[in-house]
């Protein structure tokens, strides 16, 4: 058996758009966005006083999944640009 | 809300019981462990600058590479688990190399002193924070009672007669082994009658010692690092040189980066996780040696040595009865056939997952939480609620849930604990590009079962891996990521490739590759008999997801048919715990004197056969001195740019001439034939070729040609005008007519 059960075909990215991400402004991105999951680590442990349960929320439900998401989609991007 | 953690059966309640009985690094000798590993650092330091060449400076460089600067790391981070704080302390260490040696490598400034000079300051300012923190009176030690030398033989019993005599005929069987006569049966053909005598002592050793009522750790430690040594120093022991030419191509790239500090681009797709090399290139600067094929012999035996910290640590904390931890860990090193502990990123990796998945199950299970009673409730009432309601109230309290802290570890030391690890999986993803996945998918299954409170670290790793994968690994996918992605899914192509295709060969090969299988197979049922016996543990549903997913590679890969064997490697750790608990309940039925029988005898069969199993392929990936020096005479006279033809890569061709040499496969299909076994000579015309022992062997075991199909392809190429410039017992290399050549015997 050689057929793939998922059977992904690489689509090919191009544009202004994906030159841009799939450079340094990209990379920015990932590194903004584990720059963001290690902070979060570390203020869910550590609870500061300022650390309120407000600004848990914005940090869990907000700041973070919105940059990983970046993150992944700069990647995707980069992958299918350069493939 | 009561806590239900599940206690080892033979546990007393209290903190120092649930932490295990090592808790001497919070103490006054702490101070004394980091004195040792600052003159450590010192001394090294020192014979770096001085390029002295001391005797033993590979073994304090290695010790280095191991401590520096991970002892200060650990103290610092004064964890209340001896395991887990020495687990951390080679981690770091192993970790800060890495990355050392890989930002040298990635911004051109290539100086290995740095290797040495980075982590002994990093290990200095550490110490200043751990020496300046007061020793509280609760922390020294209690003083031993004196005892006589001889109260302490007396009380030792048999165990260190046993060990002694265990070492005294493993060297006798060492001596006696002549790799030149094995047969078709491998290494186990040639295995003297004292080698496994020596097991026999070992196996009564720990029989002895499992069976006392009060364990005795320190004889239970010797007994297995015994077990390491005669089981991972004997391939190599019992020969003059290391074995397995995939590690002498691994000391071909750290020599590269060596000379050239810097990688060669579209070569290899390990140069695109270069790291391990980077650092082992600094190694052997460190160790003042001249090539890194001086750490290929006893590799197995240090990185076996080292997985026995985390290992003993997981089987204490996962194992259902604390007494036979050691068997779990005896049980792992005699599953332990893949032959993945050779100089590889991949067994350096290893250790690394190792620590971090048993720190991280240690913190989990030692803290009470209160989900374990939400996990009972909810699998007790699966048949009531039905499946997929049980099954989504399971996973939803699961992931909601957060764990407290474990007894005695506090925020900040948590903090301390994510940020070794951070470091831990950068270096990961930098040198192997196997192990992060593996890694990333553990701690995927650790926040999902609400088993860690640390439920940044998956995605910080998975993160990571993008990063470096699509920034640094561009040369391993640029252009041809389709191709890549192709192989996503292939289940049955890699379970093709990674078991029938090594099933296969003459009849005595198909045993020993049968008895490899029916290893593996062994420890997956009783693993699952295991699981079996601890179905009413809240942990359940972490156990089978830990166990199993090093699996998923097989589905989501492009790594080629050796995905079935590395996932079995990731396993193998959870399995042998797993087994244990299933042989557990019926040792424990029986009469000291029987179990002690039963456990010796099982050691004695499952380490034999580890020989033969770990052993089946030793005729072929054998390397012999003559072997190298034929490479070393033949890298002398051929020049930049010939072509060195191979039959297969069983030689150690690569140690060195990297990317010098182009080495055409002598045996394609399209013009090799066992009636012409020159005719991929006579239509490539290479400058070069290198007949060795190993590649011959390869063609009679598994290939199955006959016995003579080397000799007669030496025949033919010399009637095609090929001369030979070298001959020896185990090789012989060919110059076409138009090579330079000169080389002598």
């Amino acid at each position: 058996m050689t057929t793939s059960i998922l059977a992904i075909a690489v689509p090919k990215v191009s544009g202004p758009i994906a030159t841009l991400l799939s450079g340094v402004v990209g990379l920015v991105i990932v590194v903004l966005a584990l720059v963001a999951v290690l902070a979060a680590g570390w203020l869910w442990e550590m609870q500061p006083r300022w650390f309120t349960r407000r600004v848990a929320r914005v940090t869990r439900y907000g700041v973070v999944p919105l940059l990983v998401a970046a993150a992944a989609a700069t990647t995707l991007i980069r992958l299918f640009a350069l493939s | 809300m009561p806590t239900v953690v599940e206690e080892p059966a033979d546990a007393t309640p209290g903190l120092a019981q649930r932490f295990g009985p090592s808790t001497w690094l919070r103490a006054a000798r702490s101070r004394q462990v980091l004195g040792l590993a600052l003159v450590l650092s010192l001394l090294q330091t020192a014979l770096v600058l001085g390029d002295l060449d001391v005797p033993g400076r590979t073994w304090t460089a290695l010790a280095f590479a191991f401590l520096v600067p991970g002892v200060p790391v650990a103290l610092l981070l004064r964890l209340p688990s001896l395991l887990a704080s020495a687990g951390i302390a080679v981690a770091v260490s192993i970790a800060t190399q890495i990355l050392v040696s890989m930002t040298m490598l990635q911004t051109g400034w290539w100086h290995p002193v740095m290797s040495v000079l980075a982590p002994t300051l990093i290990a200095w300012v550490v110490a200043v924070v751990v020496w300046r923190r007061p020793v509280s009176p609760r922390d020294e030690l209690p003083k031993p009672a004196p005892v006589t030398l001889g109260a302490r033989i007396r009380e030792a019993g048999p165990t260190p007669w046993l060990l002694v005599a265990a070492l005294a005929l493993y060297l006798q069987a060492v001596s006696h082994t002549d790799q030149d006569l094995m047969t078709a049966y491998a290494l186990i053909s040639v295995m003297p009658l004292s080698y496994v005598l020596s097991l026999a002592c070992i196996g009564a050793a720990a029989g002895i010692e499992l069976s006392q009522d009060r364990q005795r750790e320190r004889w239970l430690l010797a007994t297995t690092i015994t077990l390491v040594i005669v089981l991972f120093t004997y391939q190599n022991g019992s020969d003059q040189v290391a074995g397995f030419p995939t590690s002498w191509l691994h000391a071909g790239f750290t020599d590269y980066i060596r000379t050239h500090g810097a990688i060669l681009p579209n070569f290899d797709a390990r140069f695109s996780w270069p790291a391990f090399f980077a650092a082992t290139a600094n190694l052997s600067v460190s160790a003042g040696i001249p090539d890194a094929t001086g750490l290929l012999r006893w590799a197995p035996l240090v990185y076996n040595l080292l997985y026995l910290i985390p290992l003993l640590l997981l089987a204490r904390r996962i194992g259902r009865r604390r007494r036979y931890a050691w068997l779990a860990v005896m049980l792992f090193f005699c599953a332990n056939w893949f032959e993945q502990d050779y100089f590889s990123p991949q067994a350096t990796n290893l250790m690394l997952y190792l620590v971090l998945l048993s720190v991280l199950m240690w913190l989990g299970l030692v803290a009470g939480t209160p989900v374990d009673v939400r996990i009972r409730d909810r699998v007790s009432r699966w048949w009531h609620d039905g499946p997929r309601t049980s099954a989504r109230r399971l996973l939803q309290a699961m992931v909601a849930h957060r764990p407290d802290r474990a007894p005695g570890v506090s925020s900040w030391q948590y903090v301390g604990v994510g940020a070794v690890f951070v470091v831990s999986i950068a270096a990961s993803v930098v040198s192997h590009q196997l192990t992060p996945v593996v890694t990333v998918l553990a701690l995927t299954v650790l926040a999902l079962t609400g088993r860690t409170r640390l439920r940044f670290l998956w995605l910080a790793g998975g993160l990571l891996f993008a990063l470096w994968f699509s920034y640094g690994a561009t040369d391993f996918w640029l252009g041809h990521l389709g191709s890549l992605i192709g192989d996503v899914g292939q289940v049955g192509s890699s379970i093709g490739s990674g078991v029938g295709k090594r099933v296969t060969g003459s009849p005595e090969h198909l045993r020993l590759q049968y008895l490899r299988l029916a290893t593996s197979g062994g420890f997956l049922v009783a693993a699952l008999i295991g699981l079996l016996v601890r179905r009413r543990s809240p942990w359940l549903p972490t156990f089978v997801a830990l166990s199993f997913l090093p699996f998923a590679l097989i589905a989501g890969q492009s790594y080629g048919g050796e995905v079935v064997v590395r996932s079995f490697l990731f396993a193998m750790p959870l399995f042998a715990v797993f087994t244990t608990d299933a042989i557990a309940p019926l040792l424990e039925k029986l009469r000291p004197v029987t179990r002690a029988s039963i456990i010796a005898v099982g050691i004695l069969v499952v380490a034999t056969s580890l020989v033969a199993s770990r052993g089946a392929n030793q005729r072929y990936e054998r390397v012999t001195p003559d072997q190298i020096a034929a490479v070393h005479a033949l890298y002398a006279v051929a020049p930049d740019g010939a072509t060195i033809g191979e039959f297969s890569p069983f030689n150690p061709l690569h140690l060195g001439g990297i990317g010098s040499y182009t080495y055409p496969s002598m045996s394609d299909d399209t013009c090799f034939s066992v009636d012409t076994p020159a005719g991929c000579i006579a239509s490539a015309q290479p400058d070069y070729v290198y007949f060795s022992s190993g590649q011959t062997f390869y063609g009679t075991d598994v290939a199955g040609y006959p016995a003579d199909w080397s000799s007669r392809g030496i025949t033919a190429a010399k009637a095609l005008g090929y001369k030979e410039i070298w001959t020896s017992t185990h090789v012989t290399v060919l110059a076409s007519p138009t090579a330079p050549r000169g080389a002598t015997p």
